[in-house]
């Protein structure tokens, strides 16, 4: 080869040295010269962007999550063994044959009462809210392990006075399997929103089923802002006044949710009065098992003792006040207008 | 001739990618663009238009290490012609501490008095009649102080004038000497980045606080503390509990804690929750749960004895591993 020739080579392999390395380097902004040549001023932080990529992530494992759900395991067989091993290649500790095992068979479980609420079963439909509502914290509180937080090194850390985890697995009674197969993302955020994307999945057939008060908590989750605006406040009103047994504690305890939307603002008080009406309020009985998996609050006393130790005297003199006034109300059947419109504040 | 070959054979090869580098200049313009975006933030300032944005009249101020150092004088050559520059915010003429600046652009908006209002009514509604009576007349009066406090600061929560007046309070506060008007600074700075820009100089400074044995500094250590991480700002940081042991520090040290405080007027005024005597009779009943009324009166405590007993090294330092537990500190 004569040195024109090797001239030529080299200014060949160059020229694609340099067109590669600038193609890489335009792959790499085209996000950024998009942000910068084209959008307005305003336009997302970077921060801003991350929860966009999230939320479309999250988007790409509903569909696979909810399908997993709808589909029929006898027609796809080992399709949820699959999802568990590949929840297990994200996480930790993998699972072992057993705990895949009753993974799958709790996730069936759930399967079926999703197929009893889409044939129409209103109690299986109410049901789902309750079991995805308990999945959410279960994973959570998982998740919460690998987090670093105020711990035990916290000069202010007191032991707690029961374990926490035994009494959960106690109420949950080997389903917190499921719920992790559920909920199984190695980001929080992402598990949150497919949670709220369950949840008003959930609420909506129930409230197409013609469960009141789920139409009133769909409303209430579906809304972003805060005051509540007149219009949902109007709709909660409407709906309140319209059918909603309240001496059935089921449903106070229901609307403990949408508390702070109403003049009686203390969720506390709503519990309290559930008891009131007949609601299961015994040592570790229904609403100790509630508050302790769609609440977040453990305890293995009476609630009437928890509240009084936890909320300070000043909150527990109101709460008591319209816990008595809120009975009263509502055995007198005076309970129209409930929910208030409340002023902006900063 | 080997030498001469080898020359002109370098010699093509960097004319060759020159060359090239301008073809891709005019294949490509936007890889320049994104270059020229990159890296071209610290010019910003130059490029916005003045009038767009908030006034940053600190950029005039002289380098004095005074608290209460006006913000007038426009000696500075090298800023931009004048008439670019906008009128000078007339609160940063007055003659007030950053920190006390802080503390009304905090309680002075208009949604704070708004929820102020609400929270009033809805707390009064469930309180004994006889206990809603008395607090009443105390809310009245902390409700005129707080409106003369607040007269000339009342700017709703997204007013840009808000925002520019407290950008340059920040930066006084930054330059200031007094440590409240440091401590001040930083947490206002806190409030809009959510983690400290130098967690060592931040360190530092709650060290100087705690150091200086100044009980009406405490406040400002429990907020900051309260709003960062153990793992950041060590064993005391990070609790619901955080602020309320080192205000209780503080009043056991002497800060003014009493029926008569800003602290109390302020809580009655934001929270409705009056008549109390001092600090301590508020915090243990509208704040601090009865189970833990033990735990935040040892934590104080200790936190007197320390201080007192100029113990204080170590207090801000993350501990070497942290267990988690579910419940937390």
């Amino acid at each position: 080869m004569n040195r024109r020739a090797r001239i030529k080579w080299i200014l060949l392999l160059i020229v694609a040295a340099i067109v590669a390395l600038a193609t890489a380097l335009l792959r790499q902004d085209v996000t950024v010269l998009a942000r910068t040549q084209n959008a307005p001023v305003g336009t997302p932080t970077a921060a801003e962007a991350e929860v966009a990529t999230s939320a479309a992530v999250a988007a790409v494992n509903d569909r696979s999550r909810i399908s997993r759900l709808e589909e029929d395991p006898a027609n796809s067989p080992g399709s949820a063994s699959e999802d568990l091993a590949n929840t297990a290649d994200k996480t930790s500790s993998a699972p072992t044959a057993t705990e895949l095992q009753a993974s799958k068979s709790a996730v069936n479980s759930l399967r079926d009462l999703h197929r009893r609420a889409r044939a129409g079963d209103k109690q299986a439909a109410r049901e789902m809210v309750d079991r995805l509502t308990e999945c959410a914290g279960v994973a959570a509180r998982s998740q919460l392990t690998t987090l670093r937080l105020p711990t035990s090194a916290s000069v202010f850390y007191t032991a707690p006075p029961i374990d926490e985890a035994a009494l959960i697995a106690n109420f949950l009674q080997g389903r917190d399997k499921e719920c992790l197969a559920i909920y199984n993302d190695p980001d929080r955020r992402i598990n949150q929103q497919n949670f709220m994307h369950d949840i008003l999945s959930a609420l909506d057939r129930a409230r197409q089923l013609g469960d009141p008060v789920a139409d009133m908590e769909y409303a209430v989750l579906e809304n972003t802002q805060w005051p509540y605006p007149a219009a949902l406040i109007e709709r909660l009103n409407s709906r309140a006044n319209s059918g909603i047994d309240l001496n059935n504690p089921d449903n106070v305890l229901r609307l403990a949710m949408l508390a702070n939307a109403t003049d009686f603002d203390s969720s506390e008080a709503w519990h309290l009065v559930a008891c009131d009406l007949g609601y299961d309020c015994s040592v570790n009985g229904a609403m100790s098992r509630h508050l302790c998996l769609m609440g977040g609050s453990c305890f293995a006393d009476s609630i009437h003792d928890y509240y009084a130790r936890i909320l300070p005297p000043r909150q527990w003199e109101i709460i008591q006040a319209q816990r008595q006034r809120l009975v009263a109300q509502i055995r007198a059947g005076e309970l129209r207008d409930i929910f208030v419109v409340r002023p902006r504040g900063g | 001739m080997a030498k001469r070959s080898r020359r002109a054979r370098v010699a093509l090869v960097s004319a060759g990618a020159a060359l090239l580098l301008v073809s891709i200049w005019l294949l490509y313009p936007g890889l320049l663009a994104s270059f020229e975006t990159r890296f071209s933030d610290a010019g910003d300032s130059l490029k916005t238009p003045v009038a767009l944005t908030a006034p940053d009249t600190t950029a005039q101020a002289p380098t004095s290490s005074s608290p209460n150092s006006r913000v007038s004088s426009s000696k500075n050559t090298e800023l931009p012609a004048p008439n670019l520059s906008p009128p000078t915010d007339p609160l940063l003429d007055l003659d007030i501490a950053p920190a006390d600046a802080f503390e009304r652009l905090r309680r002075c908006s208009a949604e704070h008095f708004a929820a102020a209002e609400s929270a009033r009514q809805q707390e009064i509604k469930w309180l004994a009649p006889e206990s809603a009576a008395l607090e009443s007349e105390r809310f009245e009066a902390a409700k005129a102080w707080a409106e003369q406090r607040c007269k000339d600061w009342q700017m709703t929560w997204n007013d840009p004038r808000r925002a520019a007046l407290s950008k340059a309070f920040i930066e006084r506060g930054q330059r200031s000497l007094n440590v409240k008007d440091q401590l001040a600074a930083a947490i206002q700075q806190l409030e809009t980045d959510a983690q400290p820009k130098n967690q060592d100089e931040t360190r530092d400074l709650l060290d100087r606080a705690l150091r200086s044995g100044d009980p009406n500094l405490l406040e400002s250590v429990g907020r900051m503390l309260s709003m960062l991480g153990i793992e950041d700002m060590g064993i005391y940081a990070g609790s619901r509990y955080s602020f309320q042991a080192f205000m209780l520090a503080g009043c056991a040290m002497g800060a003014p804690c009493g029926a008569d405080s800003a602290i109390l007027r302020q809580n009655c005024f934001v929270l409705g929750r009056c008549g109390y005597l001092d600090y301590p009779a508020f915090a243990l009943d509208s704040s601090v749960a009865p189970e833990d009324v033990a735990v935040v009166m040892r934590v104080r405590d200790q936190i007197v004895q320390r201080i007192r007993s100029g113990q204080t090294a170590g207090m801000l330092q993350p501990p070497a591993s942290v267990t988690p537990t579910p419940r937390g500190g």
